[in-house]
């Protein structure tokens, strides 16, 4: 109830900013419909990234989320067990023949680095990524998140699209179905892959499945620009201009036939976008424009290239941010190459793959958050920072890495509508386990819509007999975190 | 207290539980029916009708007339655990509301049924229009009186008729996909009447069944990949593709077409199965055994799915957590339907022909006439001969030299089984291909290069036999030269030995244009070597490429023999090792061991056969230079060379590394001609080695064990590198000349009775799945697989259709078959009409039920029901003859009629659901793409077979799928013809709205966004198919600009430009040639569109 009297409040104030067909249709759902019916957000052809109203007052308007591909261990990171200290080498109690992805367990082995408090709140959090350690007063905890699956495959897609299934929108896609974007010279979601290469599942991260192809997630990086952005070298600037122009008399000519086509004119305003955004897109990747002392805090000249790769990332996400694009999906870690290899699944030799991933992700993602902080930027995007899920307490029977854990996990969130220097939940005295405010992908996902003014039991598309949500039939907004 | 409450509650039990619709149903239908009732029946129990209430829930029964405390309903109304007690919410009911029940159970819970209760007790559900028997309407006569009177009712009707221009388009690419020729559309626009003709003409273009099997793969989620995290391709699905197209073509009748998919193992259909695991699969698999069963509920869920939405328009899948929430479909249903494919495993099995039984038949003959031929030709296998045969090849870094920088990395010869091809296996006249692999230089005119050396490191006198890859453009005058003492500035040491035409191969026979081939060794004379010799290639005076392979020295056992071959034998084995020579006489035989694979060497076994096959070895004395372990490893001893059995169990190692020798003493003097030995000779199960394999070795014989000959040696082998790819060498290298003749025509006709033998028996792989009888099935608790329940017998759906129960041991094929006949039965209310509205959905943009894979109570109505009844029987009437419905809608008004906006119609009904016009549409991905490719005259129109690639080549263990770039003529086949991978669009066409095949499809988005725009001016595809256009409509309209440009006009629009156009047209390509002009008409709305 308190939702919807926020929502009318919100509309009545808005209203003039606001698409007045997109309202029409929302307030006739609310006026027409039970309050629990789908609503399917009304989409202008011809502009689909137009902003359009969420469903109450939103508290993030823009989301940043961090992908860690490969699963990174909770347990070696952000959920301080003294236990495992204490036990280190030891059984772990009550598992018996337990046998988990790969197989066999054996003992509990702590942490491969030490825990400090960390800020003025004191939060525990390993030395194996200092600087994002020293933004815990900027984090909220969940450290009781379970997944659906323990392996790579399904896990990504729930992260990514609420569904262990392939062939569902993801996460940005119903975002931007929902929203729309604030920028008219760029897609409303853009995906940037680490400069290693894709993530396990790749593009099925930010597809749009059976949304519109809108809504598909745009991928690019700092190294690799969109696909076919740039005008071919042999075409002059001339010739664009006039091929253009003569485009653009076909077509109306053509509109002018076939009146009353909205299609048609969506297709005309498209390629105007299409001309904006080639300029857009050169204009956000040239970094040149950043000061050398913010490139020096996410470390863009970093003799690891692949660290310096990342940081110039990280730089692309905050600008894409500050430019009012609704969704950016920022990966940390690539695709399998070998265990361990590329991301964070270490298996075999934990010790070792860390210490290659940690220093790629630590500073530039500090940075990133210190900057957007720093740039007010925290108020009206929420970050969320995950991965699909945990690794075990224990190190694998014969080996010295984690197996998959997702039973028990953590992701943290910062900025617009979560509290600081806040933690939800928790798992067992080792780690393995969710016991306290259990968390499922679903309340995450949930929330995240929360957050941005939509019911995530509402927001709908209908396909191939259902009424598809991203949260499924499941999903409960973890209200304990929110301010 | 206690005796005056239950006094109280027994006074008043008297009193009320008379009246059970006064105290009892008001009580029922206030606590309970909310969520036990019609719309929610929770733990599938309802109290709101006499019959559900008595039959109970998933519990059990919730009243036992005269028993209230074994009545589960007052159990739980009066249960202390607040978990247990109902209702769930708000306050428990007073005592004296659960005495008023007490008492009524207990005084025999009369329940007088009333209307309502009957009416509560059938399914209202059923009522469901769907669910209804197909009704051909009386008065049916074509598609457009319904449209038309539909029409009516809102005061419109159907527009006027489109223009000839306009239909032939839209015709095109409705039914095949593809633009009309400017000439088809003159022909077409000067006699309108002829219609009906291009209707039957097109349906009958292979490229009808091209064109709509695209639709129908999106509906069943078909693609070529596993899907989830390593999604690798599935290189033998293809040929589902092909079957559907071919379907299509035929008009197979879609009850058959239904059979088939599901069943076609048992209906001579092997890839139509392929229906049924054409969905995602996890390959990642692990020892976790909940993830694993995890993992096939989620298979099978996905056949079960895609099958009832696909066929049946049901989302049947709602039901595996619980029973429907909407549709009369219980949870048991979707139980009954799984144990129906439990049997079906994601995989491939082999994809027999038509006529399979003849084919076995012809088999075994075929194999019992090959024996004789084989016993004839062992008399002609080759003789070990003493001298050494060196091959040395372009690869070999030891004995080869890189005297100039190559021209990239050695190049492979191309894949294939023919003379000189990459995996040619030999024949009794032509060695297998040796060469593998060869590397070349561009050679200058008339600079004479020395580009290659190989060094031999051998003296003696020796044959020496050149090879190289034989090209159509390779250099015509290659040269090798002779240089003895190595050194390639010393020059006068130097002899040319050969000069080489690479254009042919070594027999002379000319090279295959587009092939790689080996050319095979070509003898260039008998020379002496001295150990310093090396043979160096040259660039002759004519230049090309040119190019090195493998060459070989054959030490002269005869110097007038003229071989065409040089004499060679297989590298030696693990398995069998034989060595024939001349017969002779012995008493004694040293088998000698010079080189080893690793380690001591073992041999399992040593056998010596006379001519008469009798292995003389079994009786002779044994004795060895030594023994591993001095003999006391029970697996490895001496006596084990000779005891007749095989294995490494059972075989003798040497004590020395890499060496050793075995002397065998025969009972008497023998004749002995064969000597046969191994490492592991061992079949079945259990580990086979092949290590200490003895790579070198020679035989020798005696008459008196001091004085020996030599018979046989490992110097005529092929090195062990080449292993693992030359197994045997067919060619017979031996043969008297005397019997030249009789030999060649027995090779012959044992190289064709192989060759069919071949054919008949490899059956090609398809991905459709493989079958095994399933164990048996049972109902999940909330779909969950950690929670099995009862189990369920095969069956279909109760509610809807025959009634069809199948016992629990039903043989695997059998229950599929019967799930295909359900689904096919004409009186299946759903079949007919799911298929009739799919083909509405694709002639008109939406379906007559706009959701057309969901026909339940939950799904759009139809429009036009009677319509679609119409059509639903027709189908059936017509022996479910697909083209006959798509001719009955092609032909109708209806279809034909003008796409113009009328403002009073649009206001009445703006998207044209009524059909006042013909809807206009995007064209989707793949006809965006192929009309590109017929507009440039680039498409090309090949049927069949594996797909091409739209994305680079990649191996990794989680496939990376990276779009090409650049594309050649290998990718301008149809769309359709993609191998498609799953959940991963190419950069260009994916932005067109293609579905991503990781759910089924039945209706495609189409929306409009900026990449498109970006994809169709900027891409590599775009700009080379511009410029293929302007040089077709040049090339057929010579050299007159206007001309030119009306050209451009008829081939993109099928119609001239205006005058206004042809103005901007003719500035644009004067200034910017007319490639631009292309580049600007492939991005039009017209071209786009289709009216």
């Amino acid at each position: 109830m308190n939702h919807l009297l926020n929502r009318r409040h919100f509309l009545n104030r808005t209203v003039t900013g606001l698409s007045s067909i997109a309202l029409t249709s929302l307030l006739k759902q609310d006026n027409l419909l039970a309050n629990d019916s789908p609503i399917r957000p009304f989409i202008d052809p011809s502009r689909p990234y137009a902003p359009r109203p969420p469903h109450f007052e939103p508290k993030a308007k823009q989301v940043l989320m961090i992908f860690c591909s490969g699963a990174m261990s909770h347990v070696d990171t952000w959920d301080y067990k003294p236990e495992l200290f204490k036990r280190h080498d030891t059984p772990m109690p009550g598992s018996g023949n337990l046998i988990t992805f790969q197989g066999e367990q054996g003992n509990l082995i702590k942490p491969i680095r030490d825990f400090k408090p960390r800020g003025q709140s004191g939060k525990m959090i390993s030395d194996l990524l200092p600087n994002l350690a020293e933004m815990a007063d900027d984090m909220c905890f969940i450290h009781s998140m379970t997944a659906k699956s323990n392996t790579h495959g399904p896990a990504e897609n729930q992260m990514g699209t609420g569904y262990i299934l392939d062939g569902f929108p993801s996460a940005g896609a119903w975002v931007t179905y929902a929203l729309g974007s604030e920028n008219q010279n760029f897609p409303a979601f853009v995906a940037i892959p680490d400069p290693r290469g894709v993530p396990q599942i790749g593009p099925r991260h930010w597809g749009s499945a059976f949304l519109p192809a809108s809504f598909q997630g745009t991928a690019f990086n700092a190294n690799k620009p969109i696909p076919n952005l740039a005008r071919p070298e042999s075409i002059s600037d001339k010739a664009e201009r006039d091929t253009r122009n003569f485009l653009k008399r076909l077509n109306d000519r053509h509109l002018e036939q076939n009146p009353g086509d909205s299609d048609l004119a969506a297709r005309i305003s498209s390629y105007e976008l299409a001309a904006r955004m080639q300029l857009a897109a050169v204009e956000i990747n040239d970094l040149s424009t950043e000061s050398p002392a913010t490139r020096a805090l996410y470390g863009t000249e970093d003799t690891n290239v692949n660290k310096a790769g990342f940081a110039k990332n990280c730089i692309l996400a905050r600008r894409l941010i500050e430019r009012g694009v609704r969704f950016v999906q920022l990966f940390n870690g690539s695709y399998a190459m070998g265990e361990g290899v590329g991301n964070w699944d270490g298996h075999k030799k934990i010790h070792d793959q860390y210490a290659v991933h940690a220093p790629i992700l630590d500073q530039p993602c500090a940075a990133l958050l210190k900057d957007m902080k720093a740039r007010g930027l925290l108020k009206d995007t929420l970050v969320v920072f995950v991965t699909e899920f945990g690794r075990m307490p224990t190190f694998q029977k014969g080996a010295n890495g984690r197996d998959h854990n997702p039973k028990g996990f953590t992701v943290w969130l910062s900025g617009a509508g979560v509290k600081r220097a806040y933690s939800h939940g928790a798992t067992d005295d080792f780690g393995y386990q969710a016991i306290e405010n259990v968390t499922t992908i679903y309340d995450l996902h949930a929330t995240m819509l929360h957050l941005l003014g939509l019911n995530h039991e509402r927001l709908s598309f209908y396909n191939n007999g259902i009424e598809r949500r991203l949260t499924d039939v499941h999903g409960h907004v973890v209200k304990d975190i929110l301010t | 207290m206690k005796s005056f409450l239950l006094c109280a509650l027994t006074v008043s039990s008297v009193v009320l539980a008379q009246d059970f619709e006064a105290d009892i149903r008001p009580l029922l239908r206030e606590h309970c029916v909310e969520c036990h009732g019609e719309k929610k029946n929770k733990a599938d129990l309802r109290l709101d009708a006499k019959m559900h209430a008595f039959k109970g829930g998933e519990s059990g029964p919730a009243i036992i007339a005269g028993k209230s405390d074994d009545s589960l309903l007052f159990q739980r109304i009066t249960s202390a655990d607040e978990d247990e007690r109902m209702p769930p919410r708000g306050n428990p009911l007073t005592p004296e509301q659960t005495a008023k029940i007490k008492a009524w159970i207990d005084a025999g819970a009369a329940w007088p049924e009333t209307e309502a209760d009957k009416a509560a007790a059938t399914d209202q559900r059923l009522l469901h229009w769907a669910y209804q028997p197909l009704q051909r309407p009386a008065n049916a006569r074509d598609v457009d009186e319904f449209i038309s009177s539909k029409l009516a009712e809102k005061n419109l009707s159907l527009s006027k008729a489109a223009d000839a221009r306009t239909l032939i388009r839209r015709v095109y690419f409705d039914v095949v996909g593809l633009p009309p020729t400017p000439e088809e559309v003159e022909r077409f626009v000067a006699s309108p009447s002829s219609y009906e003709a291009l209707v039957d003409s097109l349906l009958a273009s292979p490229r009808f069944g091209e064109k709509w099997a695209q639709h129908w793969l999106d509906v069943v989620r078909f693609a070529e990949s596993d899907g989830f995290e390593t999604n690798r391709a599935r290189d033998n699905a293809w040929p589902y593709r092909d079957y559907v197209i071919e379907s299509f073509n035929n008009d197979k009748p879609y009850d058959q077409f239904i059979r088939e998919q599901l069943a076609g193992d048992a209906l001579n259909a092997d890839a139509a199965t392929a229906f049924l695991v054409g969905g995602a699969v996890d390959r990642v698999k692990s020892k976790d055994p909940v993830l694993t069963a995890n993992q096939r509920a989620d298979e099978l869920h996905d056949m079960v799915s895609t099958t009832a939405a696909t066929f049946l328009g049901l989302t049947v899948n709602c039901a595996r957590c619980h029973n429907h929430k909407f549709d009369p479909i219980a949870q048991e249903d979707y139980y009954a339907m799984i144990a129906m494919l439990q049997g079906v495993q994601h995989g491939e099995r082999p994809m027999r022909s038509a006529n399979s039984a003849e084919n076995e038949k012809r088999l075994v003959k075929l194999r019992s006439e090959l024996a004789p031929l084989d016993a004839k030709l062992a008399a002609f296998q080759p003789r070990s001969h003493l001298g050494r045969v060196i091959l040395i090849d372009d690869t070999s870094p030891q004995t080869t030299a890189i005297e100039q920088p190559t021209n990239g990395k050695p190049i492979t010869y191309s894949p294939g089984r023919e003379k000189g091809a990459a995996e040619d296996p030999g024949d009794a006249t032509r060695l297998p291909n040796l060469g593998e692999s060869y590397r070349y230089w561009s050679a200058e005119t008339g600079k004479h290069e020395d580009f290659f050396t190989w060094d031999p490191n051998a003296s003696g006198r020796f044959r020496i036999w050149l090879s190289w890859g034989a090209w159509t453009t390779h250099a015509p005058d290659a040269r090798y030269i002779l240089d003895q003492d190595g050194d390639l500035k010393t020059t006068n040491d130097q002899t040319e030995i050969a000069n080489i035409n690479q254009r042919l191969f070594a027999d002379g026979k000319p090279a295959i244009p587009e092939q790689r081939r080996w050319s095979g060794l070509q003898s260039v004379g008998i020379h002496d070597l001295t150990d310093k010799s090396i043979v160096i290639l040259r660039s002759g005076d004519k230049g090309g490429p040119t190019v090195a392979d493998v060459i070989a020295f054959e030490e002269v056992p005869d110097e007038k023999a003229k071989p065409t071959v040089p004499h060679l034998r297989a590298p030696v084995s693990h398995l069998a090792t034989e060595d024939n020579f001349d017969a002779i006489e012995a008493k004694f035989l040293r088998f000698t061991i010079t080189a080893c694979s690793s380690g001591e060497p073992c041999i399992d076994e040593l056998e010596v056969f006379t001519p008469v096959s009798k292995n003389v070895a079994r009786t002779a004395k044994v004795t060895v230079s030594g023994t591993y372990a001095d003999g006391t490893n029970t697996s490895h001893k001496r006596e084990h060379l000779n005891d007749g059995q095989y294995g490494n169990a059972r075989s003798w190692i040497s004590k020395e590394k890499g060496g050793g020798w075995a002397q065998l003493e025969f009972e008497k003097p023998e004749r002995i001609h064969r000597v046969v030995w191994s490492r592991d000779r061992s079949t079945g199960k259990g580990k086979h080695y092949e290590d200490r394999l003895a790579l070198g070795y020679r035989v020798e014989v005696s008459s008196d064990g001091k004085s020996w000959k030599p018979v046989a040696s490992s110097s005529d082998r092929l090195a062990d590198a080449y292993r693992k790819r030359i197994t045997t060498i067919p060619t017979l290298s031996d043969v008297p000349t005397e019997k030249a003749a009789e030999v060649a025509k027995l090779t012959q006709q044992r190289a064709h009775l192989a060759d069919e033998i071949q054919k008949l028996s490899a059956l090609p792989m398809v991905y459709a799945g493989n079958f095994s009888q399933p164990g048996p099935t049972n109902r999940m608790h909330r779909g969950d697989p950690t929670q099995p329940r009862e189990v369920v017998a095969p069956g279909a759906l109760k509610q809807i259709g025959r009634p069809l129960s199948l016992p629990a041991d039903t043989p695997e094929q059998e229950r599929r078959l019967a799930l295909a006949n359900w689904i096919a039965d004409p009186t299946n209310p759903l079949t007919a009409r799911v298929i009739v509205n799919r083909l509405w959905h694709y002639h008109f943009g939406t379906g007559l039920v706009e959701t057309p894979s969901d026909f339940g109570i939950n799904g759009a109505r139809p429009t036009h029901p009677e319509l679609l009844d119409f059509l639903a029987s027709e189908l059936i009437a017509h022996k479910w003859s697909l083209k006959h419905i798509h001719k009955l809608i092609l032909m109708s008004k209806t279809f034909q009629q003008s796409s113009a906006m009328n403002e009073v119609a649009y206001k009445a009904d703006s998207n044209a659901r009524l059909l006042w016009r013909f809807p206009p549409r995007r064209l989707e991905a793949e006809a965006v793409r192929d009309a590109m490719l017929v507009t440039s005259g680039q498409l090309d129109l090949k049927m069949g077979g594996p797909g091409f690639d739209l994305f680079e080549p990649n191996d990794n263990y989680v496939k990376v799928y990276q779009t090409k770039t650049d594309y050649g003529p290998a990718e301008f086949r149809r769309m359709v013809y993609q191998s498609k991978p799953r959940t991963m669009l190419d950069d260009f066409f994916g932005a067109f709205d293609c579905p991503d095949a990781g759910q089924p499809a039945p209706k495609r988005t189409s929306s409009t966004t900026p990449l498109q725009a970006l994809n169709l001016l900027n891409s590599h595809f775009a700009m080379q198919q511009a410029e293929a256009f302007a040089n077709r409509a040049m090339k057929e309209s010579g050299s007159d600009l206007a001309k030119q440009i009306r050209r451009t006009f008829e081939l993109i629009f099928q119609r001239p430009p205006s005058s206004e156009e042809q103005t901007d047209a003719i500035a644009l390509a004067k200034s910017h040639g007319l490639p631009a002009l292309c580049r600007a008409l492939f991005n039009s709305n017209e071209f786009i569109r289709l009216n």
